[in-house]
């Protein structure tokens, strides 16, 4: 970083060094030229020549290294910063997606990390280099003329500081309405094209694409009335350096008639004004990125932003003695009122298995992901393995227990590379175990591309009923102590079910836990203990 | 043929063509801005000219000060309105480009749309068409003024001083040349750069959608290194990209600068032979980097047009999706009549050179009947019913819907659809409601919801129908979904209702009063329902089942209602 601000430097200064030097030299030469025949001998050209050489050669390459090392570094932190927000954002995972769209969460993910990165080279280098490079024009100039450098230094500040601070002030709430309006936009796409089918079918295709448009008019007009303030703003610069320029034009001028200084230096200062000028000129443009990376940040810490409980990440054998524990809890989602569990009691010991009964919409699914600590429950208590499950990581959870959950999803790609998620060590004998015992191994065999078939996002190459096979061979795969089916035999028919019942249960160690999920009783062709889950209580079912 | 059509229509030249028509008058005023500037130059050398070396007087030079001001506030006037004007360009093509996009993507349907992931394609839609922007406010105009000023300065500098004038034609059109050959190899590596984009993208959203499914394996850390291994890969080709554009920006500032240097060397040693005048020379010391600046503004939007030509390619591939659904119909009165839909040797298959999933099913679907579809799972009773979604072309046979007389009838059909995973958008469960029917009153919205068993759990919430949901229906159970969906396709009101697995999820009793309600609307309406359920096929006027491709109706229960 320092080295590409050292570049930066060197670069601008280089620039200003060219031309106040060509200027003096021409100013110079053609004085010496008019003094006749002595004065030319007299005057040194090859200095002020190599000078010239000197800094256009030294211009180029620091330019060249100055974009090379900024852009690496700004490219490096924009590739953290989205590993950074992805990572942040998966503890807060479900529960994050009832307020944010999944498109909304993408921007941030995608252009709000940009944005931020680019604080460095469009903000720290422009602000410092015009810094540093504003006061040694100001030096240079105050040692030919202290009334000059005045002038400089005034038209400088204002054209550096008050013009980007006024143009910031015009512009603030514009970039805030274009960004909180595109986060919108991409959100709308994402679900536009996600429901692109439904879409079609309820005729609501033209008020979609009427409220896009509005969006993007909207976007435009406030892009356009940003970019009138923002170029107002350079064009009032450019002419500001020119009244400097002029003004200075005229001090050197009354100097060199008092003779405090030499004529040639006259084009000298008036070049040097103009490049000093350019020094400050990127700063409206970089109170603009300033702007945009506050807007950006306020957007995307808020969101990464977790509190850090220290949890239990190691997985140990200890915690397959004892089962899941639960009593007297209670457990309300996030703003709701209404509680999911009132003071529930649930005891599953290891290596039972236990189908959990109750209406659409009771809270069997909630079960899980209280398990996972995916919400958190407000009274009461839960072991696992007799251990307080407030200090169990859900990684910890994940290595004991698998689960088909109602809402899985698969990953774009082929078969095996949703396995390979699923159980990262598993070789072709196991996934094909797997897959038959799920009753889909026969269908994965029927396609020409076997475990490379592809399938697309959210797994819609396949039907229903065949996703959902596809995850249940997932589970089986793991092969974890315990396993939780959510609805296991949805979209497949009875006869299917059965058997599909039937293989995974002869597939898996019987000394696996298995908890099933299910809301009828009667066709769950399932040993063992039946818990009713009625009115946010669990109860056995007499047999 | 359309979709055809729609893709010349966004090709690159196309683009330059439509934007280069509309960008004239910025053209016209950055000219002026352009001449402003050399004017204002010439003023500023004759000023120090006449000052330093002609002794002349403050009060003789008045008016030429004057005249530099004017110059100079003119050129700021002209510069910003072209900036204004060629930005409002930019603006209305790329939304136009946008709107092209998204209404083809409605055209083409969902099934379409299989395989190609929604990150990529909204990455596609916002950033892709971001990218077209500096090109056309920016490289085009800058393109073009590359021709005006530099000759313009080049012309002033042939009056002044010879010398200069050949120093600067040489070096002049060596630039774009060595600029050309530089970035030769820059296109490839920024289609690269695009497509691992587009890739980054589609693999956060899939990650994030499926991050339960990841917690629920353990498997987040992997994703993280995967994001992270993406976003390296991207960094590794832009920088790549980077490299070659700055390298093309070296060639220009090692021209331009060698072409001041020169000029300033020249000039000195003519000027101290006393064979140049001051007033020249320091013109042309003036106008020497403004002859470079628009090749140099140019050389820094050529980048611009490199990402857009690739971030084009990338619109030209969604624009050649083939438009499995067409344009949208409008459903009119006609719709309504419709009393039967027949399928005449329907066959269909997903890829051109893949298995028939349907092969020559003959049915028929009459109003006020009832109709299931069975056989076990992945057989193609959803292939059937996207059939007659019109979401796929049937690769033979054809679907014909009769109207009241037994006459083909070809208006759009008006249909309810309960597909077997609902999507849901994020608002309140009202605003999903009324997707469906815009104009639908809350007594509407009540009935509905009442007939699909929603409205219990509805009213159980705080907030009732003001309940927010996420999107993808996150906050709601799998069952309530199912419900949702099944009142939204109610609210229609439609002639034909499809239901693809309407039950799942639900429990006995819930399932036992949306099969009575189902059944209730069966009046008046053409309604299949695709399911296992034993409780529906009871139910059933007719029970079809699918297996091998072909449909046999296995149970004729109530027999035909009229």
């Amino acid at each position: 970083m320092a080295l590409a601000f050292g570049l930066s430097c060197g670069a601008a200064l280089s620039d200003f060094g060219l031309l106040v030097t060509s200027g003096w030299l021409l100013a110079a030469a053609a004085q010496a030229g008019l003094g006749g025949y002595v004065t030319q001998n007299a005057f040194n050209m090859f200095l002020p020549a190599a000078g010239v050489r000197l800094f256009a050669t030294i211009r180029i390459l620091s330019r060249y290294g100055e974009r090379v090392a900024t852009h690496d570094v700004v490219l490096r932190v924009t590739g953290r910063l989205r590993t950074w927000v992805f990572a942040n954002l998966i503890p807060k995972m479900p529960a994050l997606s009832e307020e944010n769209r999944s498109g909304d969460m993408m921007a941030r993910f995608a252009a709000d990390a940009d944005t931020l990165a680019t604080i460095w080279s469009d903000v720290v280098l422009p602000v410092s280099t015009a810094l540093v490079c504003g006061c040694v024009a100001v030096g240079l100039m105050a040692s030919v003329s202290k009334e000059a450098a005045i002038f400089l230094c005034s038209g400088l500040v204002i054209s550096g500081l008050i013009l980007p601070w006024i143009a910031g002030r015009l512009c603030e709430e514009g970039t805030q309405f274009i960004t909180r309006r595109q986060e919108i936009m991409r959100g709308d796409l994402v679900e536009a094209i996600q429901g692109v089918g439904e879409l079609r079918v309820m005729g609501a295709v033209t008020g979609i694409i009427a409220r896009f448009e509005t969006l993007q008019r909207e976007i435009g007009t406030a892009r356009i009335r940003l970019l009138v303030r923002e170029s107002g703003a350079r064009a009032l610069n450019s002419f500001l350096m020119i009244c400097v320029t002029l003004a200075i034009i005229v001090i050197a001028v009354e100097a060199m008639q008092s003779h405090e200084i030499s004529g040639s230096c006259v084009p000298m200062l008036m070049l040097g004004t103009l490049c000093a000028f350019g020094f400050v000129s990127p700063l409206v443009a970089t109170r603009m990125a300033a702007l945009r990376a506050r807007v950006a940040a306020d957007r995307v810490f808020p969101l990464c932003d977790t509190e850090k409980t220290e949890k239990n990440t190691r997985y140990y054998h200890g915690l397959l003695d004892h089962g899941l524990e639960m009593a007297h809890v209670t457990m309300c989602y996030p703003r709701r009122t209404e509680p999911v569990f009132q003071d529930v009691n649930l005891v599953i010991r290891p290596g039972e298995r236990v189908a959990l009964v109750g209406e659409s919409g009771s809270g069997k699914s909630s079960l899980i992901k209280v398990i996972f600590s995916f919400y958190d429950f407000q009274e009461g208590n839960i072991t696992f393995g007799g251990v307080d499950l407030r200090t169990l990581d859900t990684e910890v959870m994940a290595e004991c227990i698998s689960v088909v959950s109602q809402d899985f999803h698969l990953f774009v790609g082929s078969v095996r590379r949703n396995l390979l998620i699923a159980c990262p060590y598993a070789d072709e004998d196991a996934m094909w175990r797997a897959l038959d015992a799920a009753q889909i191994g026969a269908f994965i065999r029927n396609s020409p591309a076997g475990l490379n078939t592809l399938i697309g996002e959210a797994g819609v190459k396949l039907s229903g009923g065949q996703a959902r096979r596809l995850a249940m061979a997932q589970a089986i795969l793991r092969n974890t102590p315990w396993i939780i089916l959510d609805e296991p035999t949805e979209g497949l028919d009875e006869e299917t079910e059965c058997q599909l019942i039937h293989s995974f249960l002869d597939v898996i160690p019987k000394t696996t836990t298995v908890l099933c999920i299910t809301h009828r009783l009667r066709n769950i062709h399932f040993p063992g203990r039946i818990i009713m889950l009625e009115q946010g209580k669990f109860r056995d079912k007499k047999i | 043929m359309q979709a055809k059509s729609e893709n010349e229509e966004w090709s690159m030249e196309r683009l330059t063509r439509r934007a280069g028509r509309k960008l004239a008058p910025c053209l016209l005023v950055a000219g002026i801005a352009a001449v402003l500037l050399v004017v204002q130059l010439m003023l500023l050398a004759d000023l120090v000219d006449g000052l330093v070396f002609r002794h002349r007087t403050f009060d003789s030079e008045k008016t030429v000060m004057v005249w530099v001001l004017l110059a100079a506030g003119g050129r700021c006037v002209f510069q910003w309105g072209a900036d204004i004007l060629s930005a409002r360009v930019g603006v209305e093509i790329t939304s136009a480009v946008r709107r092209d996009l998204l209404a083809h993507l409605f055209h083409v349907g969902p099934v379409g749309l299989v395989g190609r992931s929604s990150g990529e394609l909204a990455a596609t839609l916002v950033d892709a068409t971001e990218a077209l922007e500096p090109y056309v406010a920016h490289y085009i105009p800058r393109a073009a003024l590359m021709m005006v000023l530099p000759l313009l300065i080049l012309a002033v500098v042939f009056r002044v001083d010879g010398w200069s004038f050949a120093i600067l034609v040489c070096t002049g059109p060596l630039i774009p040349v060595f600029m050309a050959l530089v970035g030769y190899r820059a296109q490839a590596v920024m289609d690269r750069q695009w497509t691992q984009f587009l890739c980054l993208g589609s693999a956060f959203l899939d990650f994030l959608q499926g991050m339960t499914t990841l917690r629920l394996f353990g498997r987040t850390r992997e994703a993280v290194r995967a994001i992270s291994v993406l976003s390296d890969d991207y960094r590794r080709t832009t920088m790549s990209v980077m490299k070659i554009a700055f390298l093309t920006t070296a060639t220009l500032e090692f021209f331009a600068s060698l072409s001041i240097a020169l000029v300033a060397v020249v000039l000195g040693t003519r000027l101290l032979a006393g064979t140049a005048e001051f007033r020249s020379a320091f013109l042309i010391l003036l106008l020497v980097p403004e002859y470079f600046a628009p090749l140099r503004a140019f050389s820094a939007s050529y980048h611009a047009r490199q990402n857009a030509v690739s971030a084009c390619t990338k619109i030209v591939g969604v624009f050649a999706l083939p438009e499995l659904m067409g344009a949208e119909q409008q459903v009119t009165e006609k719709s309504v009549s419709v009393s039967c839909l027949s399928c005449e040797n329907l066959s269909a298959r997903y890829d051109a050179d893949g298995p028939e999933i349907l092969a020559g099913v003959n049915a028929s679907f009459c109003r006020g009947q009832l109709t299931v579809l069975t056989g076990s799972s992945g057989v193609g009773k959803t292939t059937l019913i996207r059939l007659l979604l019109g979401q796929i072309t049937p690769s033979a046979g054809c679907i014909i819907s009769l109207d009241d007389k037994g006459r083909e009838s070809k208006a759009a059909l008006s249909i309810g659809w309960v597909p077997q995973r609902p999507h849901f958008f994020q608002g309140s469960i009202a605003a999903n409601l009324r997707l469906a029917a815009p104009d639908a009153t809350d007594a509407q919205l009540r009935e509905a919801a009442g007939q699909a068993d929603a409205l219990a759990f509805i009213e159980a919430t705080p907030e009732g129908f003001e309940t927010v949901i996420g999107d993808n229906g996150i906050g709601l159970s799998g069952g309530q979904g199912m419900r949702l969906a099944l009142a939204r396709a109610l609210l229609r009101n439609s002639s034909v209702l499809l239901l693809d697995e309407p039950t799942a999820g639900l429990d006995g009793d819930s399932q036992a009063r949306v099969i009575r309600s189902i059944r209730q609307n069966v009046t008046g309406r053409i309604v299949i329902v695709a399911t296992h359920r034993a409780e529906m096929m009871q139910v059933a006027d007719h029970v079809l089942h699918v297996s091998g491709g072909t449909v046999t109706d296995v149970r004729t229960l109530r027999g035909v209602v009229a």
